[in-house]
């Protein structure tokens, strides 16, 4: 896909290009990419427990729908099982807050704003707004296609 | 057309709810058991805290259509904390996990700093019954 470069230099975007969660923009910041991670779960006393919780300590997590199973740390096993719960994409939390979670929800598969629509309940025009703008929120960037 | 929603009046009635949570906060940090009272109290900054989220939804919602979408954002980032205070107290409530109370008001402590309680300024007509009210709707 061709378009017109933007400030910066970055890939002219529209409602129907596709993001993700870029983790190489947050290559640099582990210690704030675990915070704002910890921010996702909303039980206080898990999040407590786990902001003292080891990174390097992993469990293995059986996928309930698929079977298959991966060597996870403590917050990511939080973060999945936090995913699967309804409310957990819901209309309280900033936008860009919502689509981080989707991306969370959904193992980081691709979504253009359009698509993104009903599932975080917003119009396309402002989810493409809000990330799709010359700033990066939370690592949420285009994909290179 | 549609309501028009004003966020100054947003801003106030949100003030006046804190001011009432910071009453409550004071009046409880003075109890030492789970009273009636105390759980009318609580009761009562869940009803705040809910009241707080819905005039932040129309606040947030209001300025996406006028195009302030950043403003939106920030602002209810700002204020994710009610939400998530909001649930844990209803499920504290909802459970009389009553052990949990003070870890829950040492979070709330922080959010309202700011507001000075030289004087009791509500009355108790403010918080009675709603426990009873809590239940009956949860």
């Amino acid at each position: 896909m061709t378009g017109l470069p933007r400030l910066g230099g970055l890939p002219s975007t529209n409602a129907d290009t596709r993001f993700h969660i870029d983790y190489g923009w947050w290559e640099s910041q582990q210690a704030e990419l675990r915070n704002y991670l910890l921010t996702h779960i909303s039980d206080l006393t898990l999040r407590d427990r786990l902001k003292q919780s080891s990174t390097e300590r992993v469990h293995d997590f059986v996928d309930p729908e698929t079977g298959e199973v991966s060597r996870l740390n403590a917050l990511e096993v939080a973060i999945k099982q936090q995913a699967s719960r309804d409310g957990f994409i819901n209309q309280r939390i900033s936008l860009v807050d919502n689509v981080f979670r989707v991306f969370l929800a959904n193992g980081n598969t691709p979504l253009s704003p359009r698509e993104l629509e009903p599932i975080v309940g917003k119009p396309a025009s402002l989810i493409h707004k809000t990330i799709g703008g010359t700033t990066i929120y939370k690592g949420i960037h285009a994909v290179d296609e | 057309m549609g309501r028009v929603v004003n966020t100054e009046s947003n801003g106030k009635q949100r003030n006046q709810l804190r001011r009432t949570i910071a009453e409550m906060l004071r009046h409880l940090s003075q109890k030492s058991t789970i009273d009636d009272e105390a759980k009318d109290m609580l009761a009562t900054i869940v009803l705040c805290l809910r009241q707080i989220n819905d005039g932040i939804d129309e606040s947030t919602v209001a300025w996406e259509k006028r195009d302030y979408w950043l403003k939106a954002e920030n602002f209810r980032r700002e204020w994710q904390w009610v939400t998530e205070i909001e649930s844990k107290l209803t499920a504290t409530l909802r459970t009389e996990d009553w052990d949990a109370i003070p870890d829950l008001m040492l979070r709330l402590f922080p959010h309202f700093s700011d507001i000075n309680v030289t004087k009791f300024t509500r009355e108790a007509e403010i918080w009675q019954h709603n426990y009873f009210k809590f239940s009956l709707r949860d």
